[in-house]
């Protein structure tokens, strides 16, 4: 017979709209900071027998301690079933950082890939005009890959006539716009024949956004709302070549040379138009060839999880608290081919920078009750300063399962004018030191495979060194058993085993190391804790699932 | 002679439904024998660190069954269909004559399958048969239900804790029912309600509430004398000004508290919020929670803010060490203004006040348990209206409105903490109420995180047994 233990925590769930205390036996849950995390998981057994029949997957579940009244965990059920005696419900729960898995949406965030440039025939006035892509001979050395785009020779050309492309990543996607950045270059330095990017509809008459470009000239810091200069809520970006006015000393039937004709645009980035936390456009410039980390999850909140994520910066930590901490900004950020979620696009972000986590918290009931986003997200780097204090021979040392090193590693990726490259990438002995032992033995890992994505020079360069970080180094850590207030060494308080969350550095007195608590997972009926203490090694199959995904797709 | 009552009842309140009379001698049909068989069995339990008991007990009741063989299997077969009732409870009714009656809580399929086996003759007696009727209860009995005097909580007054009742009756901790009853409308719609039991020793008195006006003022410096009130201009302050401190009265025992702010958003403020955080000061240096936010949608608001929990006196309590004695703790309070909030209107200097602290024990040296609390968060547009009763049902384990003494079919409210709430004998138990915990909105008129009208508490128990013989 199933009997109820009704440990330091309580259970209600929500079914068919109705809130229900519920005894429970064998209540556990787990919190992570692992990949992104937050409310992990949880499993109990519901002994009142008045829930059958009304509790289904999907019924909201949150767990609070009986103590404080304080909610340490939320989810939802995602298996109902009887108990084997029939007497109760088992109940296992995803938490609420699956909030974060069930939306799907268009980003391209930082589109750098060249094939999303494309004739616009529309606005092709003259036949013969051409765009390419690709590298191109005459490039400079540090950007090879362009768009060029022509005016048509052995033809009369008349004021007015254009070729124009069209960056076509963002037509039907889920962002706007943003700005652009590039370095054009023009075959001739003349007032007549001129380079100039449209935002918006690009139909004749329109005033472009920018014009009278001439050789060498930069775009730089164009974000929406900046100077009031770029247009907000467009689509639509183009890049024209354009006879303003009959060429006076020349003939005008054609130029002179194939490069008098032609503008060329090199190492163009174009940046989806960021929103912050309340929906509103961010007018930050920007000229770096990245997309900040911190301010990419800012947008997602604001954009695609407005209805969860609460803007409390209590709860959802502001990215400007992060303004000077080192991070890695990724120079690819696209999802124009294919909807992504945004626990994805964290993931990523995540494999870029080892030094942040993230993690989505329980439910605020008193955000719930009024309708309102009732989650809080944290994208921060992991703290400095250790908050758990682990007691002299508290932890249970533990090799991970895979515990070898690795001096190598091939990363593949689809570079902007979607060319797969490769390169294989040698751990230095001077910065690993584990790794001298090895002698001149060779361990390779499984390859990685950015996609196009996330794919780039600079990015395969990150994500090589994040590799080695973790695989170069000899890996440790542990679990601690915790069955009374843990003292936290920030609040000079005693946290109880139900509230320890993970995202936090633990001291363990043993070593005198901080060691990163990647985990958590409470055992309500014995009011005790565990805590998973490693540096953990980032999750290669995962990189690869995903590169393997975006490929099925 | 002596012959307790025995009876399997469908409840254990006086004048319940009688499903069987297992000992009625007089009856000549079924009555118990005394023979070495008969016994209230020996509890088997254990506690968790709130007080909340789970446990069973064998009782083996030797039964003589007067008839005809097809009588006395009737019988049985009677027995048992009551013993099998699914989804419904049933109790076995023990009383001594002169003594009040114990109720045991049957679990449920006591009895199991119908078994003709237990079924034997008595070959002396043709017509007597014999059946050990063997049931497994909860490990404690109850008594008839216990109501605590009513006291109310005043309109506009912090509640800093009421001791229940001198004693509680029982062997082990009892679920608290409790009504929350107000002469007049709901402001609120979120309560807290907590109850821990201290030793009768314990020099605690209640939770701990103060005035504002009671601690010293650091940062800003004025002071109205009914509250703290802070200026527009703290909000340059990034990391959050130290506002209130103090010392904290030797009446405060050594534990674990949860530090709540009476917060309120002044009239002349048309917009904004606050971040505030609690911690404890050693000698000059802070040491606190992590910043908890307050987003009051109007004017006049008032709420409870949950900073989070302290450990007092203060200091970490590493493996090895006393509880930092030496040391004079100091309470302290910060605040900062929201930077993302809409800003806070015109540049008055009574933008926001903070007109209290309160602390509310969770677990105690002087506690026998932690303490168990509850926190109804109701739909503010269908929560309880005016004069209805809140009611905590720590017996039927739920949370909801009672009018006209039914449960009404309002949507249940959310619950945050858990039922049951229990009170302990052998100790001094303290109820705390509060109204109104983080809420932002909707507002009243005067927006009031006190109850803005007076409240009866009701409250009720059943005491609970493990040893009986001397009842």
């Amino acid at each position: 017979m199933t009997t109820p233990v009704n440990g330091v925590c309580a259970v209600s769930v929500k079914a068919r709209g109705h809130w229900y205390p519920v005894s429970t036996e064998g209540l556990t849950y787990a919190h992570t900071a692992d990949e992104v995390g937050g409310c992990e998981s949880a499993s109990f057994t519901i002994t009142d027998t008045k829930l059958r029949g009304l509790l289904a997957a999907d019924s909201q579940v949150v767990i609070s301690s009986r103590r404080t009244s304080r909610v340490v965990w939320s989810g939802t059920a995602e298996n109902v079933d009887p108990t084997d005696d029939g007497t109760g419900l088992q109940v296992t729960c995803q938490g609420s950082k699956y909030l974060l898995a069930d939306r799907r949406f268009t980003l391209p965030y930082l589109v750098t890939r060249l094939d999303a440039w494309e004739m616009d025939n529309l606005h092709a006035s003259v036949l013969g005009g051409e765009v390419s892509t690709g590298p191109l001979p005459w490039a400079p050395a540090l950007i090879p890959n362009a768009v060029l785009l022509s005016l048509p020779g052995m033809v009369t050309l008349f004021e007015g006539d254009r070729t124009r492309a069209r960056c076509t990543a963002f037509e039907d996607s889920d962002m706007k716009v943003g700005g652009i950045y590039g370095l054009n270059i023009s075959g001739i330095d003349s007032d007549e024949l001129q380079s100039a990017i449209y935002v918006g509809d690009a139909g004749f008459g329109n005033v472009p956004y920018q014009r009278n470009l001439r050789d060498a000239s930069w775009v730089t810091n164009a974000w929406a709302g900046s100077s009031g200069e770029f247009p907000y809520d467009q689509d639509k970006i183009s890049l024209e070549i354009r006879l303003e006015e009959v060429i006076t000393n020349a003939p005008n039937t054609f130029l002179a040379l194939p490069y008098d004709r032609m503008t060329t645009w090199y190492g163009l980035r174009v940046y989806g138009q960021m929103k912050d936390r309340f929906g509103s456009n961010i007018v930050t410039a920007t000229g770096t060839p990245g997309l900040d980390p911190v301010l990419v999850v800012e947008d997602l909140i604001g954009r695609c999880l407005s209805d969860v994520i609460s803007t409390d910066q209590a709860r959802s930590p502001r990215y400007a608290l992060y303004g000077t901490t080192p991070r890695y900004w990724p120079e690819t950020l696209d999802y124009s081919d294919a909807p992504v979620t945004p626990l994805q696009v964290i993931s990523d972000l995540l494999s870029f920078n080892p030094d942040f986590f993230c993690m989505v918290s329980p439910i605020d009931l008193t955000d719930e009750a009024l309708g309102n986003p009732a989650h809080g997200l944290t994208f921060a780097p992991w703290p400095t300063r250790p908050r758990h204090n682990i007691a002299q021979g508290d932890v249970r040392w533990e090799t991970s399962g895979d515990d070898a090193l690795y001096n190598r590693v091939t990363i593949t990726w689809v570079d902007a004018s979607g060319r797969t490259r490769s390169k294989t990438y040698v751990a230095d002995l001077n910065v690993y030191q584990d790794l001298i032992h090895m002698g001149s033995r060779i361990r390779e890992l499984e390859p990685v495979d950015l996609g196009s994505q996330i794919g780039s020079q600079g990015n395969a360069d990150r994500i090589a060194a994040v590799i080695f970080d973790s695989y170069a180094r000899l890996p440790k850590g542990g679990t601690v058993f915790v069955d009374k207030p843990l003292a936290n060494l920030m609040s000079g308080q005693m946290t109880p085993p139900e509230h320890l969350t993970p995202g936090a550095l633990a001291h363990v007195a043993e070593t005198g190391e901080n060691l990163r608590c990647t985990a958590v997972s409470v055992d309500s009926d014995n009011g005790t804790a565990t805590l998973t203490l490693s540096n953990p090694r980032l999750d290669i199959p995962e990189l690869v699932a995903r590169a393997t995904r975006r490929k099925r797709r | 002679m002596e012959t307790p009552t025995i009876r399997l009842v469908n409840s254990p309140d006086p004048g319940a439904r009688v499903f069987h009379d297992l000992n009625d001698p007089a009856a000549q049909t079924t009555w118990v024998e005394r023979r070495d068989e008969f016994t209230l069995g020996e509890p088997t339990w254990f506690q968790t660190a709130t007080g909340i008991m789970e446990g069973t007990r064998e009782i083996t009741i030797p039964l003589a069954i007067m008839g005809e063989r097809h009588e006395a299997l009737a019988r049985v077969s009677a027995i048992s269909r009551t013993l099998m009732r699914r989804d419904k409870t049933t109790w076995l009714e023990f009383k001594l004559p002169g003594g009040l009656a114990t109720h045991f809580r049957l679990r449920e399929q006591q009895g199991g399958e119908l078994d003709f086996g237990m079924v034997r003759a008595d070959q002396s007696h043709r017509s007597l048969w014999r059946w050990n009727l063997q049931l497994t209860t909860d490990a404690w009995g109850i008594g008839p239900r216990i109501q605590l005097d009513t006291f109310t909580v005043a309109a506009q007054q912090a509640n800093m804790g009421v001791l229940l009742a001198p004693d509680i009756e029982g062997d082990v901790p009892a679920p608290l029912n409790i009504d929350l009853t107000p002469n007049g409308g709901w402001s609120g719609w979120q309560q807290l309600i907590s109850v821990i039991g201290v030793d009768q020793a314990s020099s605690y008195v209640g939770s701990k509430f103060w005035v504002a006006t009671s601690f010293t003022p650091t940062s800003p410096a004025n002071f109205n004398g009914a509250s703290i009130e802070f200026p527009p201009s703290l909000g340059a302050s990034t990391t959050g000004g130290e506002v209130l401190s103090g010392t904290i009265p030797a009446t405060v025992p050594p534990g674990t508290y949860k530090c709540m702010v009476l917060a309120r958003r002044n009239p002349s403020t048309t917009g904004g919020g606050g971040q505030f955080r609690s911690g404890t000061k050693f000698f000059s240096t802070f040491s606190g929670g992590d910043w908890v936010s307050w987003q009051p949608s109007g004017p006049n608001d008032q709420s409870w803010v949950d900073t989070g929990e302290l450990t007092l006196p203060g200091g970490l309590n590493f493996d090895g060490m006393a509880d930092n004695g030496m040391v004079t703790p100091t309470l302290a309070v910060r605040f900062k203004w929201d930077g993302e909030a809409s800003g806070i209107g015109g540049s008055t200097a009574d933008a926001f006040s903070i007109d209290g602290i309160l602390l509310i024990p969770v677990d105690m040296t002087s506690a026998v348990a932690g303490a168990t609390s509850v926190a109804p968060v109701w739909d503010p547009t269908a929560g309880p209206s005016a004069n209805a009763t809140c009611r905590v049902d720590s017996d039927g384990k739920r949370v909801g409105v009672v009018a006209g003494g039914v449960w009404h079919n309002l949507p249940a409210p959310a619950v945050a903490g858990g039922v049951p709430i229990l009170v302990h004998p052998d100790a001094r138990n303290y109820l705390t109420v509060l109204n109104r915990i983080n809420p932002t909105g909707p507002t009243s008129s005067t927006g009031d995180g006190l109850f803005e009208y007076e409240v009866a508490v009701t409250a009720s128990y059943r005491p609970r047994y493990l040893h009986i013989a001397s009842r």
